[in-house]
């Protein structure tokens, strides 16, 4: 017997992994252009992709965009997937991609106006002054602060939970380049952090 | 069994929880992901190929006849 897709999915958090076969389910009907699985599959990742790319680009109306065209690239390929494509793995590719074609274009922009433009913000997270503690706004600055290749990784694996087999297939690096990242990125966190890093409860 | 989760993972999952885009914002984007859908299966069936098939057919008819028209004899 194989499990609803709605029963499973419904309340399945960042750090859930899907069982292997309702992956499939959804996959297979995602392929067949069943409007129900996407409706699925958006109420499960949207949240995710957005604050991943909110995160990324320091920007609401950017990360809004970019999550746009996901969804539309993953309608406009569904039907291309392979039976065995793993979901949150296959979105955040095609999320970080689009990611890093937005920073390139922007560079790029920045470059050709040279000094007209007002030097860039330093780093901030848009999420930063919504944050519910003191705590909650540190990390939030301290991830914002990292450089993107490190800032990606951190939230790939330590915030969506992804298995670093498939951050390092998002990311197009080896599971060990991506090991060695993950590592350099959490002692810089720890490092911006200082005292909350090393007494996340409080100093004894 | 779960894995032992590193004191740092756990602090910093715990402070960025995820966040989501306002409600209207949410229903363009499932109203722009729908409308590519009903486009994209439009566009992979056999009636709309074969009426796309037929208009190219009737467009390239109408070409030869000005061409002739033009040139022929």
């Amino acid at each position: 017997m194989t499990a609803d897709p709605l029963v499973t999915l419904a309340g399945l958090g960042r750090y859930g992994a899907v069982d292997a076969v309702v992956e499939r389910e959804l996959v297979a009907r995602l392929r067949r252009g069943d409007a129900g699985a996407f409706d699925e599959i958006y109420a499960w990742m949207r949240p995710r992709l957005w604050s991943f790319l909110a995160r990324m680009t320091g920007r609401r109306d950017v990360a809004d965009d970019l999550a746009q065209e996901v969804w539309l690239r993953l309608a406009r390929n569904a039907h291309k997937l392979a039976d065995d494509t793993r979901l949150p793995a296959w979105l955040f590719t095609v999320a970080r991609n689009l990611y890093v074609s937005q920073w390139r274009s922007a560079q790029a922009a920045r470059a050709l106006a040279g000094e007209l433009l007002p030097p860039e913000a330093v780093a901030a997270s848009p999420f930063e002054a919504a944050a519910e503690s003191q705590t909650a706004a540190r990390v939030e600055r301290a991830i914002a602060g990292l450089p993107p290749s490190y800032r990606e990784i951190v939230l790939l694996c330590t915030v969506e939970g992804l298995a670093p087999r498939d951050a390092a297939a998002v990311l197009g690096l080896t599971s060990e380049a991506a090991r060695q990242r993950l590592s350099r990125a959490r002692a810089m966190i720890e490092a911006a952090l200082g005292d909350l890093a090393r007494y996340p409860g409080g100093e004894p | 069994m779960t894995e032992p989760v590193d004191p740092l993972d756990a602090l910093v999952r715990a402070a960025l929880p995820p966040h989501d885009q306002p409600a209207a914002q949410i229903a363009a984007t499932r109203e722009a992901w729908r409308a590519e859908l009903r486009h994209h299966h439009r566009a992979r069936s056999w009636r709309y190929r074969l009426e796309a098939g037929a208009m190219m057919t009737a467009a390239a008819a109408q070409l030869v006849w000005v061409v002739g028209s033009l040139f022929g004899g």
